[in-house]
Formats: structure tokens, sequence, C-alpha cells
């Protein structure tokens, strides 16, 4: 019995003494070798991440590791590490530039002025460097051919089509208190209505009897489409026309509403505290590139470089300039309380009883 | 009539017989080592976390939210939340039960294929029941729309509840079945010689003395279900529960303390019907393992039970095989109910690369969480059952609130609580247990989330188990000399193994199948399965998705049926003859 107990109380010392009580080095980022390989907080979809972080690696001999989390999980998990010796991940790539917005105000992202940056659209970028956008994603109609033909409508060029009584119980949105997606519609449907809230909440009320569900996932309604749940959706183009560019399925169309589309920017910034700063930074200057650009194309999300270039274009042969931006659209939403807008719709929308 | 009432009236007059108590002495030094050791276990895995988290609920934008608890808002999604929690609770228990009862007294044919296939359930990974039931029972759903032409819409509380009901049963079934094997037959015997009929032995005794397992199985349900959060993502629809508000604050308001304040209300209803369980089940003790020799149970075969009861269980097993068939063949095809084409692509996807990588990492962390959830779980029901006078319920709802806080808090308390390293000037007193930079590439904190979702079933299910012993056989063992961890390793363990086989079981899946949780404290280095699940999902490839969750519950369920072999009677046999040989060959023990 005894010596079963300091046997085993040797073996618990021998397993905490080394961990426990060493002296911590200071960190010295500014040493470490930008080849010594970088760790990404990546916002976009699993095989975006793989393909494009293995192109960089190829063209940068780079090493690049990545863990995949939503936007708002990324930053509650750099808020997790604030203040500690060194952070978890030195890039954050992905995500709307919205997050980037919020972590840049909570201290958490590292200024970085790419030199890449002057070919960036001024409006997708952060004045002081702490993010800079690198793609844009238009969101618009997302809809069924062969729903719209038995339902005898016409191909939709209006965001008013998602009003139309013929589409009854045939409408998914993503509510837009969890989902970028779900936001970004609420917020084009608000700068259509000059950000007049109450004229965009009636005209969500006006949608409401048409839908079957506000779902908790952005990527739910397109799947709900497909499944052939409902007739149409809104959605950002590239995951729509990722249905019959990547998936083969002819029956999904897009289109966007003539009235100006709003749309969502992937953005790219350096973690504060970063072990590798000189990674991060090289990894930047490559994200805001054509090459970048051609890897997330190439994987089958056909969206809009945000720098400026003769002939950028989507994949698809549609180019910026193709597209009805909705001028007055700000993609940061920073005038708006993103908060209490979704409360609002959580109160005021989604329960509402429909006969 | 008559008969029913002099029965009554007899039964006013006899004063309820109480289970004999142990009498809780003063706890011995091995005992105290013990408790000591589970009270800082249980610290570092669940308080410690929850502490760093539930702090910034009461932080100002925390009290934002915390003070809107009366708002209407609020209050809808509270009493969503209990509702849901109830109809579970009792739903499943209840067709546990039924089910549990089918298998141990009415007498059919294929008991043990019934049994596997009422365990399959307990492998639920995030989204796959959901999914194969909206793509069976949706709108446009094969059987609704393709057999029966009807388009139900199943988003919000029937169909949520229904799946809820289906995924979480076989925990009530396990519980139940264990305590009814346990039942004393010569019990319904001697009902049966006072001329009760079938029917009043069963409701008079047999459901008396179920009533632990019954509160048991309801509070578990009940935490389950309000808890759950990727079924209510995919079924809610437009209806709101807190588990979804939390995660809706942290995704989508970017607001953590709101979050916690959340997962603060969701602990009032998780510690109400705790407390309601414990106080009725104090009162209502019975012992029926009480080391006296017992009869043979004589199986039903009246076709007035048996054909109700064997009906309902055939649509409980076909519900089973339809939805778990869709996720087997939606492995092979590229979009089940929209592309049926055959493939092959999917297995190949996942067997190559960082699939089969998140699928060994998975593996091997789950095989590493699941003996240390099941016997830390055993230690504390033993404890709470048997040594502890004060503090027992305490350390029994301890225990509990690994499951009762929503997934996604509980992994951002991870995150906070050990991503960084404690360092007190120069010196690490602590290394970080959990993310990147963690050591052992943050697999400790996976582990230890893995511990701490699955502690709470193991721990139910060893209260109830030892609940049903009788303290006389502690006694007996106490006066033959035997010190308490004797008596614990000697006669209780063995006496439990069906609740310590349940309480693996569930470690096991429940490890392999955990996500919320695991984002804020996944790295690089690994990959588990179930994120890798939801990124098919999301990126529309159900056909990966369900490729992915046929190998895992493959998996799961040969693991399980490793360790029921290694509990079953035969292995125990033959260990304990092993064990009685080299007893005889040292004659001087150790």
């Amino acid at each position: 019995m005894k010596i079963r107990t300091i046997v085993g109380a040797a073996a618990g010392m021998a397993l905490v003494f080394p961990l426990a009580g060493c002296v911590v080095e200071a960190a010295d980022p500014s040493g470490v070798e930008a080849s010594a390989g970088i760790t990404v907080a990546c916002g976009n979809i699993e095989e975006l991440c793989e393909s494009v972080l293995t192109e960089f690696t190829e063209s940068t001999g780079i090493p690049a590791n990545y863990v995949r989390m939503s936007g708002g999980e990324a930053l509650a998990r750099l808020e997790s590490t604030k203040g500690a010796a060194s952070a978890e991940f030195d890039v954050w790539w992905g995500g709307p530039v919205e997050s980037f917005v919020a972590a840049t105000e909570a201290d958490l992202l590292a200024s970085y002025l790419s030199p890449e940056r002057d070919n960036i659209q001024e409006s997708l970028r952060d004045a002081d460097g702490y993010w800079t956008g690198y793609v844009l994603n238009p969101n618009g109609i997302c809809y069924s051919v062969s729903a719209f033909d038995e339902l005898g409508l016409d191909a939709p060029t209006s965001w008013d089509t998602f009003l139309d009584p013929a589409l009854s119980k045939n409408v998914a949105t993503s509510h837009p208190a969890t989902s970028g997606t779900g936001f970004g519609f609420i917020t084009t449907i608000l700068a259509l209505n000059d950000n007049d809230e109450d004229a965009m909440f009636d005209w969500m009320l006006d949608m409401h009897p048409n839908v079957l569900q506000y779902t908790q996932s952005g990527s739910a309604p397109v799947q709900m489409l497909v499944r052939g749940e409902v007739a149409a959706v809104p959605a950002f183009a590239s995951v729509c026309e990722r249905e019959h560019v990547v998936n083969g399925n002819d029956d999904i169309a897009f289109a966007y509403p003539e009235e100006g589309v709003g749309f969502e920017v992937g953005g790219t910034a350096v973690v504060a505290g970063a072990s590798n700063p000189a990674g991060a930074e090289a990894f930047t200057d490559w994200a805001l590139g054509q090459e970048a650009f051609d890897a997330y194309v190439n994987t089958g999300y056909n969206v809009f470089p945000a720098f400026v270039g003769e002939g950028a274009n989507n994949g698809l042969g549609q180019t910026v300039d193709d597209i009805p931006w909705l001028a007055s659209f700000d993609p940061t939403a920073s005038e708006y309380d993103r908060g209490e807008l979704a409360e609002r719709f959580d109160t005021d929308v989604a329960p509402t009883p429909v006969d | 009539m008559t008969l029913i009432a002099e029965v009554e009236s007899l039964r006013a007059e006899i004063p309820p017989v109480k289970a004999p108590q142990l009498k809780k002495r003063k706890l011995d030094r091995v005992t105290r080592l013990i408790l000591i050791a589970i009270v800082l276990i249980i610290a570092a895995l669940v308080l410690w976390p929850l502490y760093s988290i539930l702090r910034e609920g009461f932080s100002a934008q925390g009290l934002e939210v915390l003070g809107s608890l009366s708002s209407p808002t609020t209050l809808r999604i509270i009493g969503n939340t209990l509702l849901l929690g109830a109809v579970v609770g009792a739903g499943g228990t209840l067709v546990g039960f039924i089910m549990a009862y089918a298998q141990a007294r009415v007498q059919f044919r294929g008991k043990r294929l019934l049994h596997l296939i009422a365990l399959l359930p307990i492998v639920s990974p995030p989204f796959a029941v959901a999914t194969a039931f909206i793509t069976l029972f949706s709108r446009n759903g094969i059987i609704s729309s393709g057999v029966f032409g009807l388009t139900p819409n199943v988003y919000g509380l029937p169909g949520l509840s229904f799946v809820l009901m289906f995924s979480f049963f076989p925990v009530a079934y396990m519980n139940m079945l264990g305590m009814l094997r346990n039942l004393d037959p010569s019990l319904d015997e001697a009902s049966a010689s006072l001329g009760a009929t079938r029917f009043k032995t069963f409701w008079r005794v047999t459901v008396p003395m179920l009533l632990p397992g019954f509160a048991a199985s309801f509070l578990l349900l009940f935490v389950e279900a309000i808890a759950d959060l990727a079924n209510p993502l995919v079924l809610g629809g437009n209806f709101t529960v807190l588990s979804t508000r939390a995660y809706m604050a942290i995704n989508g308001e970017f607001n953590v303390p709101g979050a916690s304040a959340y997962a603060i209300m969701l602990l009032v209803p998780a510690l109400l019907v705790f407390l309601v369980q414990r106080y009725w089940v104090s009162r209502t003790n019975v012992t029926t393992v009480t080391g006296k020799p017992a009869g043979r149970v004589s199986l039903i075969t009246s076709p007035l039970a048996r054909i109700p009861i064997l009906t309902f269980v055939g649509l409980v097993i076909t519900t089973i095989v339809l939805i778990y068939g869709t996720v087997a063949v939606g492995g092979f095809v590229s979009y089940l109910g929209v592309d049926n084409t055959f493939t092959l692509a999917n297995y190949q996807y996942i067997l190559g690369g960082i699939g089969s990588d998140a699928i060994l990492t998975t593996t091997l962390l789950a095989v590493v969480a699941t003996p240390i959830a099941a016997v830390i779980g055993m230690t504390v029901s033993w404890l709470v059952v048997r040594k502890l006078t004060k503090g027992s319920g305490a350390m029994d709802f301890l225990a509990m609130l690994g499951l009762a806080v929503p997934g996604t808090v509980l992994g951002i308390g991870y995150a906070v609580a050990y991503n960084k390293a404690w360092i007190v000037g120069d010196y690490m007193l602590f290394p970080a247990l959990a993310g990147g930079a963690a050591i052992l590439g943050g697999t400790v904190g996976i582990v230890m989330v893995f511990v701490t979702r699955s502690l709470p079933t193991s721990v139910r299910s060893g209260v109830a188990a030892i609940q049903q012993i009788s303290p006389a056989i502690d006694e007996a063992a106490t006066s033959l000399g035997a010190n308490s961890v004797t008596t614990f390793r000697t006669i209780t363990l063995p006496l439990i193994r069906a609740a310590l086989l349940t309480g693996l079981t569930y470690a096991f899946a429940r490890s392999m199948t955990t996500l919320s949780p695991i984002i804020f404290i996944t790295t690089p280095q690994t990959k588990i399965m179930t994120s890798q699940i939801l990124g098919s999902v999301e990126s529309g490839k159900f056909g990966i998705a369900f490729a992915y969750c046929s190998v895992l519950i493959i998996l799961v369920m040969s693991v399980i049926g490793l360790i029921s072999f290694l509990t079953s009677d035969k292995f125990y046999r033959i260990a304990s003859a092993w064990r009685w040989r080299e007893t005889i060959q040292q004659p001087k023990g150790r």
C-alpha cells in the first residue's frame, strides 16, 4: 500500500514538474523566420481553407496550418488568449470584414500596411491597415428554375419577388442574428429603403408569410432549395452558383435584382501578438494578389477580387462592372447596431404567427 | 372495485417501508483522499472553466441581457426551452421504458437484435439524424411526400422534439433495462400469489420500484434536450431556445458576455429539475439488490399486453432503421433525394488525407477520455450515495453541470481558462492545456471537454444503480473487515457493472459526437470528426457528411461491442478465475 502510494505520487510529480516551474523565455517574434510556418484562423469553408493554403505553401514555401471557424467564434477565441505571451494564431483569413471591425475595436489585430493594398479599392480596406479586404461576394436571389415554372413565375429580377404571394411558404432565409448571409440580406433591404429601419421591417413582415423557416445557419437556405423544400432564397452569388458550377445541379439559378445588390467582403488580418509576424505579413501580401484569387475561384467560389485590375472577373466571365452594386451599401455595417437589428427581427418578425 | 379499496385502506395503514439507510460514518483516510482528488478534478474540469465564462455573464454587457429577463422575447425563449425539455424528458423516458420493459419482460424473438438497434441512436453525430429526418419527412421528403404525398412543416417544436426524443431515448432505455433486470422477481411472485393481476403487479410493484430510474432518465433527458445545440440549429425553425440564443449572441452579435448570461439562465431550470428529482427520489427510495436469492422472471405472453407493446416497439425500431438506413445509403450517393447516383467518391475523400487523420485523432482522444469519465463517474456516484452526508447534493450537481451548460459557452470557458499558461513573473506555474500553443498539441483540453460532457450520464446511471443496492451488503463487507475502497471494488463495482457499461458506452459515444465546445479549442494538430462533418454540411456536401457519420457510427458500435464484452459475465468470470489463481499461488497476497 505504502509503496504504491509513493510510486503514484512520484509518477504524478514526474508528470507535472517538467511542465510547471519552467522559466518563461521572453518571446521575441522579430527573430522568427517567415518560413517557420503560420497558423491561420480560417473563416472560410473547409475546402477553401485547404486549397488556398496549400497553394500558398506551394507558392511561397511557408508551411500553413489552419483551424476553421466562423467569424464570431474566431473573435471569441482571439479574445480568450488576449495578453498571452504569444497568440494562438498568426493570421485571421476569411470571414466577413464586419467581424474584423469588431476585432480591431477590441485590439486583437496588428496593423500591417501591405505594399499590395494600394491595388485594393479604398472602401474595402481599413485605413490604418488592421484589416484588408481581398474578395467581394454580391448577394441576390437563388432559385429553382423548375419550381418557378411550376408556380407560373418568371425568372426573378427584383427583391420584391420574395413578396409575391405565389411564393407562399416557399422561401427560406437565414436569421440575421446568427448568420452573415441573413444580416447581409436585411442590410441590403435597409440600404434600398434609404436606411429607414421601419420600412425595412415592414418589408420583412410582408415577406414573412412566404417564409417556411428562418434558418440559423447561413448555408441552410440554399440546401433547402436544393432539396426542393422551397423555391427561392436570398443568397451570396458564389454559394448559389456553386450548385451548378461544382455540384452540376442545373435547376439552381442565380439572379441579380435590378434595384441593386449588397455584398460581403472577405478580409485578412495579422493577429496581434502573432508568433510569426513575418510569415503573417508574407501571407497578407500573397492573399491580396492574383494568385490567391485564382486559387479561390478554381475551388469553385466565383467571387470578385477586391483588387482593381484589367479584366478582373469572377471566373464566370462576369466583371465587376456587370453587377448592379448598391452604392449606398456599407459592407462593414458600421453605422448599424447589429445586436439591436437582430433583436428587433427576433421580436417583431420571426415569431409573428401566420394563418 | 372493493378489492382495490381494501388494498388502498391497507396501504394507508401500513407505514411505507423505508430502505435501510447506511450510517454514513466519519470518512476513513483513503475515502477522504479520494474525495479531495475528485473535488480537485471536478474543479478543473467544470468549475474553473465555468467560473471563467460565467464571470462574464455578470459584466456590464452580460447584466444587460440578464436584465432583459422579464422582456416578452426572453420569456418566450425561456418558455420554449422548458417546454422542449419537458416534452423530450417525458417522451424519451416513456419510449425508453417501453423498449426496456419489452426487452426484459415480454416474450418475443429477436431480443438481441432489438437491443442493438435500440442502442443505435446513442451514436447520433450532430446533423446526421436531423438531416436524415429532413430527407425522409420534410415537405419534399422521400417518405412524407414520396410515399404519402404530404408536405408537412417539420421545422419547430414537433419535429425538433421528435428528433431529440429519438436521439436520447437509448439512455433511458439502458438505465431502465439495468434496473428492470435487477428487480427481484420474487416480488412479482409475491404480488401474484396475493391475487394481483399482471397489470396490477406492474402498476403497483414494478413502476414504484423504478421511480428513481424514471426520475434519473427524465432529469438527464431534460438537461440534454435544453442544452442541445445542433438539432435546434437545424430543425428549430422559428422556435428559439436558450442554447440557440447563446449561439446567436456569439455568432451574430459578437457578444460573449451576452452568451454567458443566456447560459446562466439555462442553469436555473437544470438546477430546479435537479432539486425536484433529489427531493422526490429521496422520499421514494427503494432498494432492490439485497443479495438475497431471486427467482426467475416469467415473461409476458398474453396477447392483450404483447400486441400494443410490440406494435410500439416495432414502430420505434422501423424509424431507427429508416433513419440510420438513410445515413448509410446517403454515404454512397452524391446527394440523397436530389442526385441518387451511386458513388464511392465520398469514401475516397474521407478515407484519404484530412478525413482519415480526423477519424484517427478523434477515436484516439475518445478512447483516452472514456475510461476516465466512467471511473470518475462511478466514484462520484459512490461518494454521493454512500459516503457523503453534507455536500452530497452539491457534488452530484457539480458533476451534472458539464452537460447543463450549452457547449458553445463551455467551449469559450475552456478557451478562457486553459488557452493561456499561468505565468507569475517569469515562472510558468502551469502550462496551457488547450488551444494551438498548448502542450501535446492541445489534446489535453479536448480530452477534458470529452470527459466533462460524458461525466453526467456516467454519474446518473451510477447513482441510480447504487441506490438500488441495499446498504446491508456494504455493511456485511465492512463487518468482515473490508475498508471502503475494498468494499467498493469487490462488492459495489461488480453489482453496478451494468451502470458502468452504460457509463462507458455513453462516454465514448458522447466524446465522439461532441461538437460545439470543440470549435473553441481545436487546433491544427487535432482535426475532430464532428467539425469536419459540420464543414461538409455547410458546403452542401451531404454525401461526405453521411459517409463520415457512417464511419463514426461503425467505430462507436465496434467499441461499444468491445466494452460490453470486457464487462460481460463471461469475461468477468474468466478474469476473476485468473485473479483467484494468482491468489492461490501467492497465499500471502501483497
